[in-house]
């Protein structure tokens, strides 16, 4: 399997380290039901069968975190982006 | 470039790892273990890029890229290694060059040492892309790769940095310290297939 | 594999003359090198380019193996790597290599091959007589059988069956033989060297691509060199040869011969596993047996030609019966003449090509059996010049022969049958294309009525991949060559530049025909087919296995296949698995497109795992990491653990130590009573940087990070999102926005990739640039009472060591000597202590003078396995307690988590049964009676409660023989913690059989106020 990682170009799977399905965003710790919001995000993922986003982490290139629009089922790339965005250095 | 990693005195001789690459020869590569050069992580703070990059032209006339390619000039090399983040390469002296870094890019970017991070191995030959093909799963062949381009990938499980310097070819290989002979016995290996092919 | 031997070729004796089958002319082997080679011990001749196959065939050696189950005689039935039954053991001791297909195999001077799966002998097999018993076992017979009485499988089935089962037997000593690997980025990739593939290579080639062209067999050319067909006016092979030629001058084309592409995987890449010789002759020792490629094309070609399958019918397993193309394959590119008398049983016209080929190779052909009623005037034509007996409408319906075939039973289209003595027959049961490659990612081949077989559907483009020519069902060499060159003007993007010379355009008209009752039942006569009917010829699976799993309930074509074991054998079922999806799909009442085909998944042919391995075999599985001071540690005899890739220390054994609980009480001792140095270069380090570099640490650790003052450290704990502890280490601050962070060994990496998360991911918007510094700072830590004075004679010139300037937990960044250095005054073994940090080109350096500057004090170097000693005697917890299943809490941190902020993993920590308090938590343990001993893993139990796992209270995690207790010590955690202080339990290890009663401790042992540390 290859990954085009925007910054390093079309690296071989071994490179990476796969987190699997992102969760939703990180629930705010001070809100009523925190500990509810957690166990879900923590714990429960959708699973499709389908395009599927995922978090991979490209340790053995440039270390960067990205997003991964990956089918399941076929295991097609679909999308692959900078998980910080263009933020990271201000631009 | 071509200065900074080829001068006389920057090859390490009498290496206790030589031995790895004895036969080098036999199949038309030259591989030498280069004494240790000044390198530092250069990682831009959040919202100066450009100014760093001002910094970079006025204090040492270099154009930074914020891509994975090597920029610089014969004292003065920067690799790209990921969006932000460099590594500065320039030839070691008894100073503390980065300090001098340092001072010049304070709060535009954060500096760290690493010129005992890695040991950088300098292979050449027309078999060169041949030998590194037998470990780095990346395209070195042109045109698909251009020259000035720096891959951080692995080579055996083994993280390594590695850019082009010259035509003949000829590459720098960086690797971690710590794996430095498992990587030599990785290359040993790689030889042998090389001798091999060349056999037939 | 590698062979010493000579390299003069033998002479005299492999001339033609001692080959009794091989014709005087012809044929693609080399003459003018004979070669000689060893059969079951008999010394045979053969020439460079025969396959064992062809040199077995050519010395008239026909049987060569004995079947699977039932250990039937079996010859050569095809010339590729479809081959069901040529199975040969080659080579000797550990090179023994079981299972060789003598089709693949090419031959090379002195080869020692030898039968299998027969005893005594292949000519008389005991075995056999599981011939005798084939009523009781039929296919699935072992899920019937073998089950009563209940103790008898383990001790008398399966060791029986063990023995009988497998075929060849493969060495149990270390493969001797090395293997490369290479990636392969080329703009083409073209899988089979026959005439699609040739006409690609050779457009593709010329438009200055690059390419690589394998081929699975040793010679490249495919059918090319097997057939006496005509490219304009050159033989087929001539052509493929010129061809091959003016490849073999690009020097964009890469040949692979002995390349079987095994395999397609996501990503466009494909695996290719290529046998490296040095040629027939060439005994020249080699280092590599076999390479490894890792292709990532960006377009592939697949020429992988067609497989030509068999018939089913009653006796179709003798040896002499064999697929019809192998029969030519063996005249044309191998100058053999496979017997003297032969038949031809086919349902298409391709077979008939067979007549001519035989007849040239002085071969007498008596029939040519046609199943179909009709056939063409101009297939009929080719048997024009034959004196064989032509019979259309006609099938075999039985063979006479058991060590090689001298009768077959014909029933005509009446019913009557004839009997032809013959020892050859020619079975043409129609072609598969070769699709297999394209199957792999899941894509599903569609029936083609036409071509009677599966093939790809034409719109199901596979990414980047043509699939060409017989590949694609289009038999005929000219559509062939033309599929060939149109797919390689699609891969250039320009037109075509190639002309292609006039072809002979064969006939492939087919009616296929199955097991059907028409083919083994009774004839219309009522004369019956006789004998077994093999649908797998390499797992004997029969016809009447398949209707027998059919009426058992299993309709589904992959359950039959697993019941029955139909095409699960090294040759995947190539020559027969279509003609049992018939058989099933007539059953099931279905059309053969329903029923569909099974799943064909990589390697496409057997793979030695060495080949996968390369390079990471024994201690190179991986790499090893080594710390600067290494060598200096070999020196002092160190013995050396592995930690995760890393190398440390474990102990250093002295002179006339004889064991390792010797060397390491002395070094905990030496470090209580003195001073010890010990290599801590390996815990990972993390260098944090930026204007939010503080609010970001605190997000991470549990505790105030944002808090430390410049130069000094703090001990921290990091929580994982789930509330578990993850890891350990110290964060020292030597500036407003810079800290260095330590973690565990064997957590760095992962601690790493943490952190880069939560900024990339969680929280990008902070100022924080962070990079490993683990390989560029040694790192040596100096403990014990005297640790003060041996620091101050290493650094004191460079720094202020007083308690003022550096009291407990200090840090600071200095000069050496010129060279950048860090000191820390941290303690992980409970005594006063420093740690020196410099770059790792000075690491053994420093090391050494450490050791030489503190000789007075007896400075001694100690590993892992004190620095254990000593921190389980302070009760410091490390990585058996950090195991991912204990909380802060859990672990006397509790207190540390901050009230204030947010950090990971704070709200579910606060899960209510991670606050319960009867978690089992921290505490120490030592025996009741002094000497007595326990290891880690030992459940806590009551004193007098039975075994079970409701009355578990804790386990102990950490033990250590504890110089200054003088007894074992543990640490571990048990339900209650500290309020069992005093009480005494038992330490249960069922699995070393030790049952100890230990009572329950402070974990800290020694110095629990801490007096050392500031002293």
């Amino acid at each position: 399997m290859r990954i085009n990682c925007p910054y390093c170009g079309n690296r071989d799977v071994a490179e990476f380290s796969s987190m699997g399905e992102e969760p939703a965003k990180r629930p705010d710790p001070q809100q009523a039901d925190a500990q509810t919001a957690f166990v879900d995000y923590v714990y429960l993922r959708n699973n499709p069968a389908g395009p599927n986003k995922e978090l991979w982490y490209h340790g053995q290139g440039c270390r960067q975190w990205l997003r991964v629009n990956r089918n399941t089922l076929s295991h097609k790339i679909l999308g692959v982006s900078l998980a910080a965005g263009g933020d990271q250095n201000g631009k | 470039m071509r200065n900074l990693f080829f001068s006389d005195a920057i090859g390490e001789l009498n290496s206790s790892l030589a031995h790895y690459w004895a036969d080098a020869q036999l199949a038309g590569l030259n591989v030498t273990l280069l004494a240790p050069l000044n390198i530092n992580s250069v990682q831009v703070r959040k919202g100066k890029a450009d100014e760093l990059a001002k910094a970079l032209e006025q204090h040492h006339k270099l154009s930074l890229i914020d891509r994975a390619v090597c920029t610089g000039k014969s004292d003065m090399v920067f690799l790209g290694t990921g969006p932000g983040a460099w590594l500065a390469i320039c030839p070691a002296n008894s100073e503390q060059p980065i300090n001098e870094l340092a001072d010049q890019l304070d709060g535009l970017a954060s500096i760290t040492d690493q010129s005992s991070g890695y040991r950088l191995f300098r292979v050449s030959g027309v078999a060169s892309r041949s030998l590194l093909a037998r470990g780095l799963a990346v395209n070195l062949e042109e045109p698909e790769f251009n020259k000035s381009e720096v891959v951080v990938s692995s080579i055996a499980h083994i993280g390594v940095t590695i850019w082009q310097t010259d035509d003949n070819p000829t590459f720098i290989i960086g690797v971690a310290n710590s794996y430095c002979e498992s990587f030599c016995h990785w290359m040993s290996g790689a030889i042998q297939g090389v001798i091999q092919d060349q056999k037939v | 594999m590698a062979n010493n031997s000579t390299l003069t070729p033998k002479p005299a004796q492999s001339t033609v003359a001692s080959q009794p089958n091989r014709l005087a002319k012809g044929g693609q082997i080399e003459r003018s090198l004979p070669l000689s080679f060893e059969f079951d011990g008999q010394q045979l001749g053969a020439f460079s380019g025969d396959s064992l196959a062809s040199a077995l065939l050519a010395n008239d050696i026909k049987l060569v193996a004995r079947s699977f189950k039932y250990h039937r005689p079996r010859g050569i039935f095809s010339a590729g790597s479809e081959e069901p039954n040529a199975l040969m053991t080659l080579g000797k001791g550990k090179y023994r290599e079981p299972n060789c297909k003598a089709t693949s195999v090419e031959l090379y001077e002195g080869m020692a091959a030898r039968t299998q799966n027969a005893w005594p002998s292949i000519g008389f097999d005991v075995g056999a007589l599981a011939s005798a018993f084939s009523p009781f076992l039929p296919a699935g017979f072992y899920y019937k059988t073998f089950m009563w009485p209940s103790a008898f499988w383990e001790r008398i089935y399966e060791p029986i069956i063990r023995q009988a089962a497998g075929l060849g037997s493969a060495s149990t000593l270390p493969d001797p033989d090395q293997y490369d690997v290479q990636h392969e980025f080329c703009d083409l990739l073209i899988v089979g060297s026959g005439p699609a593939g040739l006409a690609a290579a050779i457009e593709a080639g010329r438009a200055g691509l690059r390419i690589m062209l394998c081929d699975e067999d040793f010679a490249m050319g495919g059918r090319l060199s097997s057939e006496k067909l005509h490219i304009g006016d050159q033989n087929c092979a001539e052509w493929a040869n010129s061809c091959l030629a003016e490849l073999a001058s690009m020097p964009n084309v890469r040949i692979c011969a002995s390349t079987a592409i095994v395999g397609r995987y996501d990503g466009c890449t494909y695996l290719g596993v290529q046998k490296l010789s040095g040629g027939p002759l060439s005994k020249a020792q080699q280092t590599y047996a076999e390479k490894l490629w890792i292709i990532v094309p960006a377009q592939v070609i697949m020429s992988t030609g067609a497989t030509e399958r068999s018939l089913v019918f009653g006796g179709n397993d003798r040896p002499g019966i064999m697929l019809a193309s192998a029969v030519r394959t063996y005249i044309n590119r191998f100058a053999v003449a496979p017997g003297k008398r032969a038949a031809i049983f086919t349902c298409c016209d391709d077979g008939w090509r067979t007549i001519n080929d035989l007849k040239a190779a002085g071969v007498e052909v008596v029939a040519v059996i046609d199943s179909r009623e009709t056939v063409k005037n101009e297939v009929l034509a080719l048997g024009a010049n034959s004196s064989a007996k032509v019979m259309l409408g006609a099938t075999v319906i039985g063979t006479k022969g058991w060590k090689g075939l001298r009768q077959i039973s014909v029933s005509d289209q009446q019913g009557d049958v004839s009997k032809f003595e013959v020892d050859l027959l020619a079975v043409s049961g129609g072609w598969n294309p070769n699709i297999a490659l394209a199957t792999h990612l899941g894509g599903k081949p569609i029936w083609c009525e036409e071509i009677s077989s599966f093939k790809m559907a034409s719109d199901d483009r596979v990414e980047n991949v043509q699939i060409v020519g017989a590949a694609a069902g289009q038999y005929s060499l000219g559509a062939a060559l033309n599929g060939g060159l149109k797919a390689a003007s699609l891969v250039t993007g320009i037109k075509a530049k190639f002309v292609l010379p006039k072809t002979d355009d064969e006939c492939f008209g087919i009616t296929p025909l199955w097991v059907l009752p028409k083919s083994v039942g009774k004839n219309s006569k009522g004369q019956k087919s006789r004998g077994k009917a093999f649908v797998d010829l390499q797992n004997d699976v029969t016809n009447t296995d398949i209707d027998l799993a059919w009426r058992e309930g299993f309709k589904n074509p992959e359950h039959i296949k697993r019941y029955t074991t139909m095409g699960m054998g090294t040759d995947q079922g190539r020559t027969g698995t279509v003609n049992g999806l018939a058989q099933i799909a007539e059953a099931n009442n279905e059309p053969m497109g329903l029923t569909g085909n099974i799943t064909g998944r990589p390697p496409y042919v057997p793979v030695r795992l060495g080949t996968i391995a390369g390079l990471h075999r024994g201690k190179y599985f991986r790499p090893t990491r080594r710390t600067s001071a290494h060598e200096a540690a070999t020196e002092l005899d160190a013995h050396f653990v592995e930690t995760g890739e890393w190398l440390r220390p474990q102990w250093y054994t002295k002179a006339g130590e004889t064991n390792w609980l010797q060397s390491v009480t002395r070094e905990a001792e030496a470090v209580r009573k003195s001073v010890g140095v010990c290599d801590v270069s390996t815990l990972g380090k993390i260098d944090v940087q930026g204007s939010d570099a503080a609010e970001f640490l605190n997000r991470v650790y549990i505790n105030n990070m944002a808090g430390v003052a410049v130069n000094k450290v703090r001990y921290g704990v990091m929580l994982r999102e789930d509330g578990f502890v993850m890891d350990d280490g110290t964060a020292a601050r030597f500036g407003q926005n810079h800290f260095v962070i330590s973690t565990t060994t064997a957590n760095a990496g992962k601690i790493m990739q943490h952190l880069y998360y939560c900024h990339q991911v969680l929280w990008p918007e902070l100022d924080v640039q962070m990079i490993s510094v683990t390989e560029q700072w040694a790192q040596y830590a100096i403990a014990g009472p005297n640790s003060a004075k041996a620091m101050k004679l290493l650094v004191g010139d460079y720094l202020d060591l007083s308690d003022e300037a550096f009291g407990f937990m200090a840090c600071a960044e200095f000069s050496l000597d010129g060279i950048p250095a860090r000191a820390f005054r941290v303690s992980f073994s409970g005594e006063r202590a420093y740690e020196i940090a410099v770059p790792a080109q000075y690491g053994q350096s420093i090391f050494n003078q450490l050791l030489s500057l503190g000789k007075e004090w007896d400075i001694t170097p100690y590993g892992t396995d004190a620095l254990a000693v000593l921190r389980i005697e302070k009760g410091h917890v490390s990585g058996p307690e950090l195991v991912g299943q204990t909380t802060a809490k859990d672990l006397g941190f509790g207190g540390m988590m901050s009230k204030k902020k947010d950090f990971i993993g704070r709200v579910l920590a606060g899960r209510a049964a991670l606050i319960e308090p009867d978690r089992p938590s921290l505490v120490g343990v030592r025996p009741v009676l002094k000497d007595d001993r326990f290891s880690s893993g030992a459940q806590f139990l009551p004193v007098g409660s039975s075994p079970v796992a409701d009355n578990c209270l804790g386990y102990i995690s950490s033990v250590a023989y504890s110089p200054h207790v003088g007894s074992w010590i543990g640490l571990g955690l048990i339900a209650g913690g500290s309020e069992r202080i005093g009480e005494k339990v038992r330490a249960y290890d069922p699995v070393r059989n030790k049952d100890t009663l230990v009572e329950i401790v402070s974990p800290v042992f020694i110095d629990p106020k801490g007096a050392r540390l500031r002293a």
